[in-house]
């Protein structure tokens, strides 16, 4: 078969495409074989993630513009609470400062070690996959600490809880696996009663609430009510323990012959207003 | 012609940044639009296969890299798409954003399908509500993406009589 002049001009820049897209593929998957990346993908990421923090700038921004916009009727009242609980949590905070001096000075005398300097990272949520049902997030760390790295593995966690760990780190960038990802899993236990399980995702799709947690393998008669804090219980090996992950908004315990008690939880930290966290070295 | 490429390989790089930032709280079901399919169709559509196979080849990278997913698949169904739309230019008629939207919403669809065959979903319910939300989505913001990418095509065509 003979192909004209005009064909041939097309076909030939389509094939020379077609070889560049089977070098890229391969070049990546002999990276990925070594735990690198590949250089078009480090080129690609390097142009896009100033857009990408950008994007997340811009959109705090809307999000913040519009619901100040929607909220102005009570916004008068809110401040006015948020005043009353500054000047109380201040009086609180001089307590607590006179306990912690207190607690310190009891540590010395006890020969117990001082404290470690606080080693965590502040780091931007700049982008956020939920491709195939995986909830996992791009994390932007601006600032590294001197003789401090982030590593696969290290946590992320936000003030309210416990989000996910790293799996990934390429530069200042680093992808983060949320705890309500369906291949998450931690060990958790009950704060009030000490009862262990497990806590994976619920099945959200099926259930309709988002961002939901089941905590499972609880024993037989496991001690869980609704409003129970779950935190996590360091059995795992992966996150230490007593990190807040959520709190029991139902329980379900079956009455099939293997009695089994399931709880749904509601996370601490609201998923879908990601904005910052903190990268918490492993331990 | 060479200004022309290299703009495709900023917006793609532009767009394919953006879809990983897009707000939370504009997402269907979790999923942001597939901003590089609505690229795809424009270029596809307006400037002929070589080039929509290029807007492919560049889209897909971008995607494939931000995300930290292979590429092979990626190449395939954005290339793929890329060269269809191209030949299917003279035929469907981007100038009518409805039907850019149509075919931006059909693009995203098909292409999750084609990606499905590289990289299995682990269950199937998720992907399909994904990739319909997805696709809805990618429709919904094609309007106001098709008329804002048209004009900028347009002024670096090199040709530029040609229709954009």
């Amino acid at each position: 078969m003979r192909l004209d002049a005009s064909t041939r001009k097309t076909f030939k820049p389509l094939l020379l495409m077609a070889a560049v897209a089977v070098i890229f593929t391969m070049w990546q998957h002999a990276a990925w074989a070594h735990g690198r990346i590949s250089l078009p993908e480090y080129i690609c990421q390097t142009l896009g993630e100033p857009v990408m923090r950008a994007g997340a700038k811009i959109n705090e921004v809307v999000r913040d513009t519009g619901r100040s916009v929607f909220l102005a009727g009570s916004l008068a009242a809110d401040n006015r609470r948020l005043r009353r609980e500054r000047d109380e949590q201040k009086t609180e905070n001089i307590l607590l400062t006179e306990y912690f001096r207190e607690n310190k000075a009891f540590r010395e005398k006890l020969g117990f070690e001082p404290d470690q300097p606080v080693k965590d990272i502040p780091a931007r949520v700049v982008g956020r996959t939920s491709a195939s049902g995986e909830q996992r997030c791009r994390i932007h760390i601006r600032i590294i600490p001197p003789n401090r790295e982030v590593h696969k593995g290290d946590i992320v966690r936000e003030a309210a809880g416990l989000v996910g760990r790293v799996i990934e780190v390429k530069g200042r960038l680093a992808l983060a696996l949320l705890i309500i990802d369906p291949q998450h899993g931690l060990g958790a236990r009950v704060q009030r009663s000490r009862a262990e399980g497990v806590i994976k995702p619920a099945r959200q799709w099926n259930e309709g609430w988002p961002d939901r947690l089941s905590m499972q393998y609880l024993r037989h008669h496991a001690d869980i009510r609704i409003g129970d804090v779950i935190i996590t219980s360091g059995q795992d090996g992966i996150y230490p323990a007593a990190i807040p992950v959520g709190v029991v908004e139902a329980v379900d315990v079956s009455t099939e012959q293997a009695q089994t008690v399931v709880a749904t939880v509601r996370p601490f930290v609201d998923f879908q207003r990601l904005a910052y966290v903190w990268v918490v070295p492993q331990p | 012609m060479l200004w022309l490429y290299l703009t495709e390989f900023a917006l793609a790089m532009l767009l394919g940044a953006w879809q990983f930032a897009w707000p939370t709280w504009l997402r269907l079901f979790e999923q942001p639009p597939d901003l590089a399919v609505i690229l795809l169709v424009v270029v596809g559509l307006t400037r002929g296969p070589l080039e929509g196979c290029w807007t492919g080849l560049v889209t897909a990278l971008a995607v494939g890299s931000l995300g930290s997913t292979p590429l092979g698949g990626l190449f395939v169904s954005h290339m793929g798409a890329g060269t269809i739309l191209g030949l299917l230019g003279g035929r469907i008629f981007p100038d009518y954003i409805p039907i850019a939207m149509l075919v931006a919403a059909a693009a995203a669809m098909l292409m999750n399908i084609v990606e499905l065959l590289f990289l299995p979903p682990a269950s199937l319910g998720p992907w399909l509500t994904a990739t319909v939300s997805q696709a809805v989505m990618t429709g919904l913001v094609a309007a106001p993406l098709v008329a804002l990418l048209r004009p900028v095509l347009y002024y670096l065509s090199p040709a530029s009589q040609q229709r954009v």
